[in-house]
């Protein structure tokens, strides 16, 4: 039997698609007051979702301001909250990694000046460890309301950059200025000899115009080990719901860590774009990407209630060994990033390492003495891709998992 | 009071109507076990509002489909997200990417990034 999840999520993917048809050709009035009788039937189940898995967690509650998040408290920050969308619950990690992604958020984050505090989200695969057990990276997503002004930004940038911290260092920002071409800029840290006056003047001046930027960091974490840590940064005007660059991201698959970062879970509209984003980045990357795909699918077969094309696909991942692989892979490319770069900072150098080390481990476990471990590496990616998106003698994995969204028919 | 023999059938409703929400599994069986030690009330008012709640959503979706059904044409648009947000600002980038290196001293370096990353960053993501 169909879950009627997947007949909700169907029905909002395709009224939203053909929302101006309808309207054109019926009564305008009647298609907009069907719509919002539907998200706010959305908006009711997302809270009971919530309320279900909070249910029996002491530290766990259903957000009563914005249905569908789960607010759990971590006890070593008296005070502070992750606020996670209810279908990404079951593969947050536990405690001691939480513990850990909020020490780190508080160490990148940018926005929190002179009492002015800006939203900072996990984002990326560390929301979902649980069901992807390795990451090759950990990103979070800060949104900066428009009043923060640029030097307190560059500020607090140039703060992380002189920290002493030997298990971070901030190497990194990049910021977008869209006009007649987009324009990206990057400055990376070499010497932790100054950060001068003279410098800050032109990055304020950088941030003061852009629409959102990036910093980068190299941290040793227990979880990931030596990896590279991400904050997308995202200007916007408030309310954020209100600016169109909370677009430029997904409530849905971020964990806010703190109140300022939750958005609205029900809006037909966000809904529908976080799910044609998802299907379309499957399609995307299941042949070249598949770790990637796989990442996009794990939300995406949680929502649409299908345990078992979701147990399938990791068992796979886990028999070819690709989540291991990809994560390797990724930290390889941070080793080359700095390969045979000079002057680079002290703690920078021990950083990377130690990432070296625990790259040639991992790769003499996983490739043996292979002559082109990155090529072997890659190869048993490329297979895993292959077999993800193959047809044999029945629909490929790949097309069982889009066609949740296509037919109520079972895959 | 626990969720005994005589509220069987409400616990046992409560677990089929699981099986139509965003649940897998284990989690279903984690709910059933909460779910079984709430008090009789309780367990009663969570089956309906559940209830209720799919109740109304199930005749909405039967609603939109129907409306969908009587439209003529079959063939929808794909869905397009808005564009995010583009501010005017001055055409000094260049000038000032200039002035950001040559400022930048012995502490920094500063590289034009790659033409492929200029497209959206949102995929980068993870």
């Amino acid at each position: 039997m169909v879950p009627l999840i997947r007949k909700i999520l169907i029905t909002v993917l395709a009224f939203q698609r053909r929302r101006a048809e309808l309207e054109e050709q019926f009564d305008r009035e009647e298609i907009k007051e069907l719509g919002q009788r539907l998200e706010e039937d959305i908006k009711e189940l997302w809270r009971q979702m919530a309320g279900l898995q909070a249910l029996g967690k002491p530290n766990a509650k259903a957000d009563p301001d914005y249905p569908g998040y789960v607010e759990m408290k971590i006890p070593d920050f008296v005070g502070e909250s992750l606020y996670v969308p209810f279908h990404l619950v079951p593969a947050t990690p536990d405690l001691p990694v939480l513990n850990e992604v909020m020490s780190l958020a508080a160490r990148v984050r940018v926005g929190e000046v002179d009492g002015r505090r800006a939203a900072i989200c996990l984002s990326g695969s560390t929301v979902i460890l649980k069901d992807v057990l390795r990451v090759g990276d950990v990103d979070f997503c800060e949104y900066i309301p428009a009043e923060v002004p640029a030097d307190s930004l560059a500020n607090a940038f140039r703060e992380q950059v002189m920290s002493r911290d030997t298990r971070y260092c901030t190497v990194s920002i990049r910021m977008t200025v869209k006009g007649q071409a987009d324009e990206l800029k990057f400055v990376e840290a070499s010497s932790s000899s100054g950060f001068t006056n003279k410098q800050i003047e032109p990055l304020c001046r950088l941030i003061s115009m852009a629409q959102n930027g990036k910093t980068s960091h190299v941290i040793g974490t227990g979880f990931a080990g030596v990896t590279e840590v991400t904050n997308w940064l995202v200007m916007f005007t408030a309310p954020l719901e209100n600016d169109p660059a909370s677009r430029l991201s997904f409530a849905h698959q971020e964990a806010a860590m703190n109140s300022f970062g939750r958005r609205s879970l029900h809006i037909l509209e966000t809904l529908s774009a976080y799910l044609n984003f998802l299907g379309s980045e499957i399609k995307k990357y299941a042949r070249n990407q598949p770790v990637k795909a796989l990442k996009r699918a794990i939300p995406w077969l949680r929502l649409f209630c299908n345990d078992d094309l979701r147990s399938e696909l990791l068992q796979r991942a886990l028999d070819a060994g690709v989540l291991a692989r990809a994560a390797v892979l990724a930290k390889m490319e941070l080793v080359e990033k700095y390969d045979g770069k000079t002057g680079l900072r002290t703690d920078l150098t021990e950083l990377l390492d130690a990432l070296q080390e625990e790259v040639n481990d991992e790769v003499q476990l996983l490739t043996g003495d292979a002559v082109d471990p990155k090529g072997t590496l890659r190869k048993v990616l490329q297979t895993f891709g292959q077999d993800f998106a193959a047809e044999d003698g029945r629909p490929s994995l790949l097309k069982r998992i889009l066609s949740l969204a296509e037919t109520e028919e079972d895959p | 009071m626990p969720l005994k023999t005589g509220t069987a059938g409400t616990l046992e409703k409560l677990r089929e109507i699981l099986t139509q929400l965003p649940l897998d599994a284990e989690q279903r069986d984690t709910v059933s076990i909460n779910l079984a030690s709430l008090n009789e009330e309780r367990a009663a008012s969570l089956l309906k509002g559940l209830t209720g709640t799919l109740e109304r959503l199930s005749q909405t979706v039967r609603e939109v489909q129907k409306m969908m059904a009587l439209s003529s044409t079959q063939s929808g648009r794909g869905a397009e997200r808005p564009e995010p947000r583009v501010s005017d600002f001055p055409a000094s980038l260049a000038s000032l990417a200039l002035e950001l290196q040559m400022a930048a001293g012995v502490s920094f370096t500063m590289d034009p990034m790659q033409a492929e990353d200029s497209g959206r960053w949102l995929s980068e993501s993870d």
